[in-house]
Formats: C-alpha cells, sequence, structure tokens
C-alpha cells in the first residue's frame, strides 16, 4: 500500500512489526526480504516517488577535508535512493576485507565472508546480475575469448565484476511494494526524531514530518535505519534530546570512519603486440569484466590496502577527467547529463577507432582502492538546519598516507608483473613519485558512502554490533553500508543488499522467538 | 617458434604499426652494439630521447656503477657470473640481455625511471646509451 504523508490527518499514530526508515536498496531488499513473515512492515521514504528538488534539498551540507562531491547530489532522496543513479558494478568482497589485519588500523569485522556470502546469491538477482558464480573459470568457460592475462595469481590475480542494467529499485520494485498486503510505504514521511526510552534501551516511536508540516507518529517493535551512511548517521546525532551525544554515540563513534574507495587514474599498460583484452574491458553491453587485484599475500607483505586496477583503452582514458571534478554540479541531474555527456563522447571516439588496432595496444589503469578506516573522516552535524529543522550533515573526507601507499605499490606490482610476464611494460603516473604521502586533490571516490556506523562488538569501537544492532539499544537496526568497518576494493551495492538480506534473516529469527 | 623469435617478428611488426619514432634515432651505431645498449622491448614504448633520459637519472641513482667500462661488464655477465663477449653473436647477446631482464623482473630488480616500471638491466643499458 502507498500512502502520501503529505494527504493523510496531521498527528496520525502508525503502528506496525517492524518499521524500515528509508527506501533505497537496503530497505526495499529488508521489506520485501520481510514480507511474507510479518503482517504490518511499515517502509518511511522521506521523498516521494519521483525526483523532487525541494526534498533532495534536505540532504545538502558543507564539504570540508579532502575535495568530495557536492552533499546535495551524491545521493538521491526518492523512493529507490541511490540506484537511481548507481552504475551498476558489482563484486564481491574478499575474504581478507573481513580480517583483523595488524598494519591496517581499526580493520575487522565481527563476522567474515562466508557470513555475509550465503546471500550474495539472493543479492545477485535481486540486482540483476548474470550469475552468482563469481570465479574466473565459470567466465573463461562461457566465453572462450575471454584470455587472462599471464601473471603470477600469487601477487596479482583476476577479479570478476559483473554489471546489473543497472537495476533501479524504485522502477523495478515499485509494484511489489506498493502492491504488497503486508508493507504499508510512507512517502514524504521524513523521520526528524527517534523517541527512546526513559533509560534509553530501547526506541518508543519515530516522528515523521514532511514540508506541508504535517507531524506523524510511527511505534513498532522494531525499527531499521536504512537511510545511507550519510543520513544515517545524521539521524542519529540529530536524536539528542535524551543521549546529548545522539543515539547509540555514547562512545563518539557515530559519524565517524566515514570511507570511500579511492578512484584514481594511475597509469598506462603498454603491450608489445595488440591484445582486445576483452576479458577487461568494459563496453556498452558488457555483461561481466575482470580487475587486476592485488593478492592478501602481497597486501600482507607490502602492509597495504586492498585494491585493483580496471583497464580501458588509452585514448578513452586519456579523455576522462576525475570524477570529482565531472561530478561537481549540486544538483543530481545535472551531474548524471555530464555523465552521459562524457560517455557518449566516450563511445563515439571508442567506435570511431574501434577497427584500429593500435588503440589495443595501450591501456589507461585505474586504481580503485579500500580507504584505510580514519575516525577523523567523518559526518559531522551542522548548525544549519534544513526546511523540516534538522541540523544538516557536514562531511569532512580524509584520506592517510596509506591510501597513497597502497596505490603506489599496486601499480608498482603491476608494472613488476606485465614485465616479468615479457608481455609490455607500465607507466606510473606523476603523482605516484611526487614524494608526496598524500594522494593529489583531484583524487576522487566512487559516491560510495560506507562506515559512519562500523560494526564490533566492543561497544568502544563500533555503533552496531555482528547482527547490525546498536549497541545498547534492544530494538533499533542499522542497515547497509555504514556499517562496513572496512570498506573492501569493490563497489558496495551488492554487499548492502547481502548484508540487508543478512539483517532481515535475523529479524525473522529474533521476532520468532519473542 | 622460439618466443626470442617471435618477438622479433612481432616487433617489426609493430613498429610499423605504432610508428615509434625509434629506427631514426638509432642510426650511426651498429646493429650489434644497439642490442647491447637499446633496451630492445622498452624501446617499442620510448624513444632514443626518453631511454637517454632514463640512463642519465640511473647513473645518477647508481653512481657506483658509473662508466662504459663497468656498465659493459654487468651487462655482459650472465646469471651465473661467466662473462659474456662483447664480440659474441647478435643472438647470443639477446637471449642473454632477454634472460637477465626477465630475471630481473622476477627478482623484483626493478627501477621506476620517467614513470616507466624497468629491469634494472634496461636501466644499464639505457645507462650505457648515454654515455654513447
Amino acid at each position: 500500500m502507498l500512502i502520501d504523508a503529505r494527504q493523510i490527518e496531521n498527528n496520525t499514530k502508525i503502528e506496525g512489526d517492524i518499521c524500515i526508515i528509508g527506501a533505497g536498496a537496503a530497505g526495499i531488499s529488508i521489506a520485501l526480504e520481510l514480507e511474507k513473515t510479518f503482517k504490518n512492515i511499515i517502509l518511511l521514504e522521506g521523498g516521494g516517488m519521483e525526483y523532487d528538488d525541494r526534498i533532495q534539498e534536505l540532504y545538502n551540507g558543507k564539504l570540508t577535508g579532502h575535495p568530495y562531491y557536492p552533499m546535495k547530489a551524491s545521493r538521491l532522496h526518492y523512493f529507490g535512493g541511490s540506484t537511481g543513479h548507481w552504475g551498476g558494478m558489482c563484486s564481491t568482497f574478499d575474504d581478507i576485507d573481513f580480517e583483523k589485519r595488524d598494519w591496517v588500523e581499526n580493520s575487522g569485522w565481527p563476522i567474515k565472508r562466508e557470513d555475509i556470502a550465503k546471500y550474495y546469491p539472493k543479492a545477485t538477482s535481486i540486482l540483476d546480475l548474470g550469475s552468482s558464480d563469481w570465479s574466473l573459470d565459470y567466465w573463461l568457460k562461457k566465453d572462450a575469448d575471454l584470455k587472462p592475462l599471464p601473471l603470477d595469481s600469487n601477487v596479482i590475480w583476476t577479479k570478476m565484476w559483473q554489471f546489473s542494467p543497472p537495476t533501479r529499485f524504485g522502477k523495478k520494485y515499485k509494484d511489489a511494494i506498493v502492491n504488497s498486503k503486508t508493507i504499508q510505504l510512507y512517502t514524504y514521511a521524513n523521520v526528524v526524531d527517534l523517541d527512546a526510552t526513559e533509560n534509553i534501551t530501547a526506541i518508543n516511536q519515530v516522528t515523521v514530518k514532511n514540508y506541508t508540516g504535517k507531524v506523524h507518529t510511527v511505534k513498532a517493535k522494531n525499527y531499521i535505519l536504512a537511510c545511507s551512511a550519510m543520513q544515517n548517521a545524521r539521524v542519529l546525532l540529530a536524536c539528542n534530546k535524551q543521549a546529548p551525544n545522539g543515539l547509540g554515540n555514547d562512545n563518539d563513534i557515530v559519524g565517524r570512519y566515514f570511507m570511500e574507495h579511492v578512484e584514481i587514474k594511475s597509469g598506462e599498460l603498454w603491450l608489445n603486440h595488440t591484445d582486445k583484452l576483452k576479458l577487461y574491458l568494459m563496453e556498452q553491453f558488457t555483461k561481466e569484466r575482470a580487475e587486476l587485484a592485488i593478492s592478501p599475500q602481497k597486501q600482507r607483505e607490502l602492509q597495504i590496502l586492498n585494491g585493483s586496477i580496471s583497464l580501458m583503452p588509452l585514448e578513452m582514458s586519456n579523455k576522462t577527467i576525475p570524477s570529482v571534478k565531472l561530478w561537481s554540479n549540486d544538483d543530481p541531474r545535472k551531474s548524471l547529463d555530464t555523465f552521459k555527456k562524457y560517455s557518449t563522447l566516450d563511445k563515439r571516439n571508442f567506435i570511431q577507432r574501434f577497427f584500429s588496432k593500435s588503440i589495443f595496444q595501450s591501456y589507461g589503469m585505474f586504481t580503485r582502492a579500500e580507504q584505510l578506516p580514519n575516525p577523523q573522516s567523518r559526518v559531522v552535524l551542522s548548525n544549519e538546519k534544513d526546511e523540516l529543522g534538522i541540523p544538516r550533515a557536514n562531511l569532512h573526507w580524509a584520506l592517510s598516507p596509506i591510501d597513497k601507499k597502497t596505490v603506489f605499490n599496486i601499480n608498482k606490482l603491476l608494472g613488476q608483473q606485465i614485465g616479468a610476464a615479457g608481455i609490455g611494460r607500465v607507466k606510473l603516473r606523476d603523482f605516484l613519485l611526487d614524494g608526496d604521502v598524500q594522494l593529489p586533490d583531484y583524487t576522487s571516490g566512487g559516491w560510495h558512502h560506507l562506515g559512519t556506523t562500523r560494526m564490533s562488538e566492543d561497544p568502544k569501537k563500533g555503533v552496531v554490533d555482528a547482527n547490525c544492532k546498536i549497541h545498547g539499544i534492544d530494538n533499533l537496526y542499522v542497515a547497509g553500508s555504514s556499517c562496513y568497518a572496512t570498506g573492501g576494493a569493490v563497489n558496495p551495492t551488492l554487499t548492502v543488499v547481502a548484508i540487508s538480506l543478512r539483517l532481515a534473516n535475523h529479524i525473522k529469527e529474533k521476532m520468532a522467538i519473542v | 617458434m622460439k618466443r626470442r623469435t617471435f618477438l622479433l617478428s612481432a616487433t617489426a611488426v609493430t613498429l610499423a604499426a605504432v610508428s615509434i619514432p625509434a629506427i631514426k634515432y638509432f642510426k650511426g651505431r651498429s646493429k650489434h652494439y644497439d642490442t647491447i645498449v637499446i633496451p630492445d622491448e622498452l624501446s617499442r614504448f620510448c624513444d632514443e630521447k626518453t631511454l637517454r633520459d632514463i640512463g642519465i637519472k640511473y647513473r645518477k641513482a647508481m653512481p657506483q656503477e658509473e662508466g662504459k667500462a663497468v656498465l659493459k661488464k654487468l651487462l655482459l655477465t650472465d646469471l651465473n657470473g661467466k662473462a659474456i663477449s662483447e664480440k659474441t653473436d647478435t643472438y647470443t647477446l639477446i637471449e642473454l640481455l632477454d634472460t637477465k631482464i626477465h630475471n630481473d623482473f622476477e627478482s623484483n630488480l626493478i627501477f621506476i625511471m620517467d614513470g616507466w616500471v624497468i629491469a634494472q638491466t634496461e636501466a644499464r643499458q639505457c645507462a650505457l646509451l648515454s654515455l654513447t
């Protein structure tokens, strides 16, 4: 059922079994997973069913630290959330991403990859990916034209990615949600307060508001905050009537450890023969491709973070500009237009040169790497309030020397491996050799917001426990990438859906026992 | 086809295709000598000026290897420490240098010069070139 919270009577009291706050990839996945188990699921969406600039404006905020995308533009505030502009790139986390690595400060999850991996097949289906088999062998058997570079897999291994169409949750799952007999979707229902019990061990009710001035309350047995890493932190920090530092923030961790993926053009691969490298290239209709990933052994040996290199013909790569400059418009629609313009240009140039074999001799190298979980990298509340009276969120994105060390070593290693294989040479970009310990200002992120309510079994080190429940609050959970303790080196959406399905199953088990 | 033979054949085609202007720079030296001072694979991607720049930088980084005689000796020593005559046939020289370069990469004896990730043997060839 779809209910517009602007249209119902002021001060409506809504009740349900579960209240899910946020209708993006996480919230929708959870709602649909719980649909058959519970009779009354409340799904709250702050925006409407389509883009509304007045609602999007609620996401505005200020930036400090390393240059980043405008706060208003880097996520979307309507039904479907940021799946309305995601690119569809998916891959899985690695075992090492979950480990406590003594050379990576604040690393380690309280769960293992296998705890998430069992939900990857279903997540794969939700995201319309081709296969739940992510092994290189599987894809090589499917297409004889896919040929891996002859590198030592103990150093650089071939990591498979798949491309979602991309699935726009707002379109694909609209009917399933709206026609569900057990899900009540409320649009224009922005959460402005979480009211806790006197000793702050449980949530009593949630207050929602919209710009008509109407205020409603929602009561449920369990609440799941699923409105993106920045917004999850903002909501918790802003709920400070009862807990002065914000809910779940007794240890000053909410909002901290904001992570992105470090993304930057990092070098050139020159082959001594022409090779289309079909396995590694992304074209218009590519469903899968591989990246050159650093092995766990080498991460340990060199004491660096996880990361990988993707390739594109150098001619194309040279025309691309850093994403942080490309997506600089405050209006998310304009950033998307710019992106499309550049994509079209690249495609045209690519087609024109498609028959010129020389473009398949040199490739641009693009590194995507994990970022060190850094407590100084954080979402904080602003003194300025939005139209609904909630303090805005500001972002201070902070990188660390190990981030650059990682990018340098991944690229150097690939150079060593390409040379050892006798297939060409690698040239590194100047910034890797400039002696500066920090990455340059044009280092971009991928619109991947991670880690502001990080997972740890220790309340002093994390906001949520292994089940994504906020420490100390019995019925308040957080879903999505804000729970990531470390970010891995892959785009987050597949794992966001998987970890959300895991949370949904935990809720099923918990409420069955209760 | 042996790898080296294949590479030599492929080089000719590739050079024509990508119009690397290396050949014009290499005039005035014997092909045999070029085998020693021109890193074959790297020269497909870099012109002679870049190779010389790399050589100058390597000499600065490794002053203990300064001088034509020192560099030649290092280049013309096989992996077992046996000296190879400069006058040996070109094919043997190519094999020797190719093996040394491969071994450098495998052993992580690499340098980053002008951005290029290269084998120490290649860097030494460039150093010798810069003195030529």
